[in-house]
Parts: structure tokens; C-alpha cells; sequence
């Protein structure tokens, strides 16, 4: 993985998890429905995957492109309890993150005399698919419903990929490098000009994110991490390695090593926002608006990714 | 301070100013006027689909216009001279070519080009009198494919539909802010000519 891609890739969580954490929402008791079409079932738990979708109402969808369930443990949307674990800073304990534990519940419903009961299955007995919201297991317990915490913001790298979500929409596009020497002897600046795309549903909601965006970038810095061993979730959604792996083995946690030979953390620099108001050339009149929603509350971060390596 | 050098020295800052004006006027500004129109050429006309009524290029004119019109040197509060370079903020994009802000701002989803007539006709709404050879760029939603099922025709896709934003003033600017310390040396370098 190249330098570029780890500093994307750092950025990309330390928004998405980091300063947009805040912009959670649980959704409780949400009905499971067993996906036949996918799913192996032989009778031997060794080799059986039972895939369940969620039957999820919610607009916008949370398990649009961007969105998906929580992965790291946080904070609570409904109480504000918890503790947000990432980025590391305020992880004091742990060499790594491990995957979440208070983030999804997975419940078997019983009916009884006295009403509905919901009887929480163990988190050992299921794996997780967080981006398609689906709940895999190996046959020993039969889940019926879900609680789970998902991201309300939709958080992609590339434009193209705008009109697969509905709003809001936040498209991180790292652009033009420039890079320079900075002491005497070895080591280097670099520094990536990144743009924030915000997309939302109405102005209060886009003022709501461009605040929170830019008060988590002015004079601050996020950790370049080194992804030894990939990224957190592998490509299928799953937390990275838990297809080999159980919950209780730590090798699975997300490494908090950052790369070895960078100064310092990524620092943001000559962070400017603005809201990016499109002329309407397809007005009727004032009330009838023909551009698409995606496009009328739009704003734009723009700042300088810098950072400096020993080489 | 003596009078009579306080009177040499605003007079030798007047020069220099004059000198570096006359620089700019003369070599940056239409170095950098000639950097923003071959990105716009390079970036937008050679991009877009020549049947567009909408192509960046019909609009070329209007937009050189509004460069020429551009107040590129102005006055700091201590009378400094200031040089401004155009962008996404300052320029002029008011009337038509609130078309060209559009594709630089980039616009998310997909749009086809509806001519007024057709829009009337398929959408049964219009109201008022506007321009006969009008174009409404429509996103291409389900409801505008049933109007292309109604006009029994295929409408033109917007070349510029689901494209990120595009930059054409950067690299002026940078050229400006590169060559900016050579143009000052060179107006100080003329006026000393003039000291005795």
C-alpha cells in the first residue's frame, strides 16, 4: 500500500468514524428474514452459512453505499453512554480495536403468554456483514430480529458514486500533490489537496454537517495509520479475518500501529469552507425546482493534507 | 524623518507600484488569462458532445468577455498594489454562463437536454412565455424517460452529467504566485534607475 492510500485511507475513517460519529441512529427490533438464495445449510455447523437480511423501512437506507452499521464501539445515540474508542487517542488500554460490542444486538423472538420476549443471542454465535446489514451463521442459533446502530451520513471517495445514496452525502476527493523538502539532509512535505463534498436534504442539515466537518478539521491532525494487515472491514463486509477467526482472539483487533518513517500525525492545514449554491436553470417558477435534490444544499471543504516522513 | 526623504521615499514606492502594474498589465495578466482559457478549452470544450446545446464552447465568447472584464489589480488598505486572480468565489458567472458554474462546480446524477418545446409537450405544465430555443437540462429520472416514450425521441445526455468538479483557475493562480517575486524585483530593479 502506498503512502497515498494509507493517508486516504486514515482520513476516510478518522471522518467517517471519527468527526461524523456523532451522526448515529439506532434502529430496534428490526425483523430478519432468512436469504435461502445465499445461504449453505447442510445440517453440519462446521461447514454451514445461514445468511439473514434486515427488513429495514428506514429512509435513507442504512446500508446505502457509505452508510452501513457501526463496526467500532461508541457512544450511545439515544443516552450519549459509551465511550468512543476511535481514533486511537482515546483507546489507552488497547494495542488494537477490537470489533464492536455494543453496536448490534441480535435477538431470538419468542411469543409468549405475557407477550413478546426477545432472548439476545451471544455475539460468538453470528458474524456480521456491516456493509449489506446481514447477520451470518453457522446454523446453531435460529435470529429472528436485530438492533443495530448505522451511520446517517454516507461517506464515499468518488464523485460517481454521489447519486448511489440518498443525501447526505459527504464525497472525500484527494486531488493534487505537491511535495517539498523541509530540513536539512533526508525527509520530506507532503502535501495533498483534499476537497469535502457535502450533499444534504436541506439547509439546516448541510449547515449541521459543514460545522461539524470543519470544527473536526481547524487545527487539528488525525493518525496515519499502516494497515498491515488490511483494512477494517474485508471486502465482503465482515470484520477483517473473523471468517477464520473467533471474537475472542485479539489478532482480529484493528491495529493502531501508525507507519513508521511519518513525523508526527496528518495535519490539516488552510481548512476553508463554502457553500456551493447551483444556479437553477430549470426553475418554472420559484416554488418548482427541476434540479435534483442531490444537488440543492451543497457546501465544500477544501484543505491541505500535510505530513512529513524521516526519507 | 527629513521631510525631503520622506518625500523621495513615497515618491520611490509610487514608482515601484506604477513599475509593477505596468508589469502585470503587460506579462501576467494575460499569461494568466491565456492559462484559463486553454483549461477551459482542454477541460471543457474538448470534452463535451458537439450536438450540445449547452457546450461550454457556444459560450466561449461571453466567457472571454467577462476575463477581459475581470479587475485583476487593486489597492491594499496602505496602498499597496494587490493583484486578484479569478475563481470559483470572484468571477462573474451571472446570466448565461451560470451554465459554465454549473459544470465546475460539478453536478451529481444524470441530466439530459429537453428542448422547451418538448418539455411543454411532454410535461403538460408549462405556464409562461419563455425563449423558443430555450434547453432545460432535466435530471433523467423515470418521469422524463416516459417523456421520451410520449415524443417518441431519445433526448441528448448532458455531457457533463455526474462529473466532479472541475478547476480552471488553480493553475493561474499558481503561475501568478510563482512569478510574483521576479515581477517585483523587476519594478524595484526599474525605478532604482531612476534614483540619483
Amino acid at each position: 500500500m502506498t503512502k497515498l492510500r494509507k493517508e486516504d485511507l486514515s482520513l476516510f475513517y478518522y471522518i467517517k468514524d471519527a468527526v461524523l460519529s456523532e451522526f448515529v441512529e439506532r434502529e430496534e427490533h428490526v425483523r430478519l428474514r432468512k436469504m435461502p438464495e445465499i445461504s449453505v445449510e447442510t445440517g453440519d455447523p462446521s461447514c454451514d452459512s445461514i445468511v439473514y437480511e434486515t427488513l429495514s423501512s428506514m429512509i435513507p437506507s442504512p446500508v446505502e453505499r457509505g452508510r452501513g452499521w457501526c463496526y467500532f464501539d461508541g457512544i450511545d445515540p439515544r443516552d450519549g453512554t459509551g465511550t468512543m474508542v476511535f481514533p486511537a487517542r482515546y483507546c489507552t488500554s488497547c494495542s488494537g480495536i477490537p470489533e464492536q460490542s455494543n453496536r448490534v444486538k441480535v435477538y431470538q423472538c419468542v411469543d409468549t403468554a405475557s407477550g413478546t420476549e426477545y432472548t439476545l443471542i451471544h455475539n460468538s454465535e453470528y458474524m456480521i456483514d456491516y456493509m449489506d446489514g446481514r447477520i451470518i451463521t453457522s446454523g446453531t442459533c435460529n435470529p429472528t430480529h436485530v438492533t443495530y446502530d448505522w451511520n446517517y451520513i454516507s461517506v464515499v471517495d468518488e464523485w460517481a458514486a454521489v447519486q448511489a445514496a440518498d443525501p447526505p452525502v459527504v464525497v472525500i476527493d484527494v486531488s493534487g500533490t505537491d511535495k517539498a523538502g523541509y530540513q536539512l539532509g533526508g525527509g520530506k512535505k507532503s502535501m495533498r489537496k483534499v476537497d469535502l463534498h457535502i450533499f444534504a436534504t436541506d439547509p439546516a442539515e448541510r449547515n449541521d454537517i459543514a460545522e461539524t466537518l470543519y470544527d473536526g478539521l481547524y487545527n487539528r491532525s488525525c493518525p496515519l495509520y499502516d494497515f498491515p494487515r488490511g483494512t477494517v472491514l474485508d471486502y465482503d463486509g465482515t470484520w477483517y479475518d473473523r471468517k477464520n477467526k473467533p471474537r475472542s482472539d485479539t489478532s482480529t483487533e484493528f491495529p493502531l500501529a501508525t507507519v513508521s518513517d511519518v513525523i508526527g500525525n496528518l495535519e490539516f492545514e488552510n481548512v476553508t469552507a463554502r457553500h456551493v449554491s447551483l444556479p437553477l436553470l430549470m426553475t418554472r417558477n420559484r416554488d418548482e425546482v427541476m434540479l435534483s435534490d442531490l444537488n440543492a444544499y451543497r457546501s465544500k471543504i477544501s484543505f491541505d493534507l500535510v505530513s512529513y516522513t524521516s526519507r | 524623518m527629513n521631510k525631503i526623504i520622506e518625500k523621495k521615499i513615497k515618491n520611490w514606492t509610487k514608482d515601484i507600484n506604477n513599475n509593477l502594474i505596468e508589469i502585470l498589465e503587460r506579462e501576467a495578466i494575460p499569461a494568466a488569462k491565456g492559462i484559463i482559457m486553454e483549461d477551459y478549452d482542454f477541460n471543457l470544450n474538448d470534452v463535451a458532445n458537439p450536438k450540445s446545446k449547452l457546450a461550454p464552447e457556444r459560450f466561449i465568447d461571453e466567457f472571454t468577455r467577462r476575463l477581459d472584464d475581470f479587475e485583476y489589480i487593486g489597492k491594499t488598505s496602505r496602498g499597496g498594489v494587490k493583484i486578484v486572480c479569478p475563481d470559483m468565489e470572484n468571477f462573474d458567472f451571472r446570466g448565461s454562463l451560470k451554465t459554465i458554474e454549473n459544470i465546475l462546480e460539478g453536478m451529481a446524477g444524470n441530466y439530459v437536454e429537453v428542448e422547451r418545446a418538448d418539455y411543454v409537450q411532454a410535461s403538460k405544465k408549462e405556464t409562461y412565455q419563455g425563449r423558443r430555443d430555450e434547453v432545460f437540462l432535466v435530471r433523467y429520472t423515470a418521469e422524463v424517460r416516459k417523456w421520451e416514450k410520449i415524443l417518441d425521441k431519445k433526448f441528448e445526455p448532458y455531457a457533463f452529467s455526474n462529473v466532479a468538479p472541475i478547476d480552471i483557475f488553480t493553475r493561474s493562480s499558481k503561475y501568478i504566485e510563482d512569478n510574483l517575486d521576479e515581477w517585483i524585483d523587476d519594478a524595484i530593479n526599474k525605478s532604482k534607475r531612476g534614483i540619483k
